[in-house]
């Protein structure tokens, strides 16, 4: 899968997961979830079975989540984000959702 | 997301790790699941078989007008367990988490492996609560200053049933960490739960679980405290009047250490999870043991 294509699935989710989604925002890579799309921790964990859903294998998001909470990221942007997905997407193709 | 119908309400969950022994994670109050994705719940995956949830009116699960009593929100657990079909379980909660826990403990120890009570308040021993140790009083009186609560308003709310305003000031403060700090910790979804339920009154209920009851528990427990818990002493006369209970202490740490110290929580409570009653048995024999030489160099 493309980049591109999952970049494009990943935005829609990202709409899907906030009720109130504001449609004038233009999300690009540097997109912070938290403090420009308004997410709580909530609401990315529920992202997270959204992703592993559509893309129908689980996906080590509690890993990912900590490790940023460790480095004290201040957001976690759309290009981390896409960053993980094509990482994990490719490398554990056999794993399937508990 | 996955979500179960229990008690008529859509409650949210999240299940990770290992084919072993099941593990239930269960946050506080105004929390949400999410709170053990920083470290804690990785720090258990490999051995253990996780279900984490959301509790009644938090996270994604639904909110209700009522129902948030230990009582209720065991029976809640029940209700879950069995529909997702967990027969026995090892339960480690925080703070309220941890009070759901011992009820559920205390209604269904058929059920119960054993139990961490991360921090947990019992309503029928606040007495033993020492409200000015609160690391986030402690650590915020210009905070609260600021909203207009002195420590004596803040007392004075604190000591009524209903504490909806205390929890409501709590977290309008800004956030000391995470992804938002410096933003109001207080959501629009905490706003609703206290706005629109008796959350904060129920909570306080002492909903059955009384003191003489607690001396009847049988299963094994961790109660796991900060040292600058205000806590502390409501920990160390648990593990006195409960009988299969150890207190072991987080150093130089309060209330949630389970957010700012989570190795350090998992090194703790791993040896637990891994066989309860024995870990139990042996810190109650080598705590009786430290008596007992205590007792001789006393006399000596």
């Amino acid at each position: 899968m493309t980049r591109e294509r999952v970049r494009h699935d990943l935005v829609e989710l990202l709409k899907d997961a906030r009720e109130d989604w504001d449609h004038s925002v233009t999300v690009t890579d540097n997109t912070g979830i938290f403090n420009e799309l308004g997410f709580e921790s909530i609401d990315a964990v529920g992202l997270s079975s959204a992703l592993e859903g559509h893309f129908e294998q689980a996906l080590p998001f509690p890993e990912f989540m900590s490790k940023a909470k460790e480095q004290n990221l201040k957001d976690i942007t759309v290009g981390q984000l896409l960053d993980f997905l094509m990482q994990n997407l490719e490398s554990s193709a056999e794993r399937k959702v508990a | 997301m996955p979500k179960v119908l229990v008690n008529g309400i859509q409650v949210h969950y999240q299940k990770r790790g290992a084919n072993g022994p099941d593990v239930v994670l269960i946050h506080g109050i105004t929390s949400n699941l999410a709170m053990w994705y920083n470290g804690l719940l990785n720090g258990f995956v490999s051995e253990f078989h996780i279900t984490a949830y959301d509790l009644r009116g938090h996270g994604l699960t639904d909110i209700t007008p009522t129902g948030y009593t230990s009582e209720n929100l065991a029976a809640d657990l029940r209700a879950l367990l069995d529909v997702l079909g967990l027969d026995k379980v090892i339960i480690v909660g925080h703070s309220f988490g941890g009070t759901v826990g011992l009820h559920f403990a205390l209604d269904n120890p058929e059920r119960v492996r054993g139990l961490v009570m991360m921090d947990s308040g019992v309503a029928c021993l606040r007495y033993l609560r020492i409200i000015q140790d609160w690391w986030g009083w402690e650590g915020r009186p210009s905070d609260m200053k600021e909203k207009g609560l002195s420590l004596d308003k803040f007392l004075t709310l604190d000591s009524q049933q209903d504490v909806t305003e205390v929890i409501r000031h709590g977290l309008s403060v800004p956030r000391r960490a995470g992804f938002k700090k410096g933003q109001t910790g207080l959501t629009p979804r905490q706003q609703k739960l206290l706005d629109e339920t008796r959350l904060g009154y129920e909570f306080r209920d002492v909903a059955g679980l009384t003191e003489e009851r607690l001396k009847t528990v049988k299963t094994p427990v961790m109660a796991l405290y900060g040292e600058t818990s205000p806590y502390s002493k409501m920990a160390a006369h648990l593990a006195k009047i409960m009988p299969n209970t150890c207190h072991e202490v987080i150093e130089a740490t309060g209330h949630f250490y389970a957010i700012h110290k989570p190795t350090m929580a998992v090194e703790k409570i791993l040896p637990f999870l891994r066989d309860p009653e024995g870990f139990v048995r042996q810190r109650k024999s080598e705590s009786e043991a430290v008596e007992v030489l205590a007792g001789e160099l006393r006399e000596k």
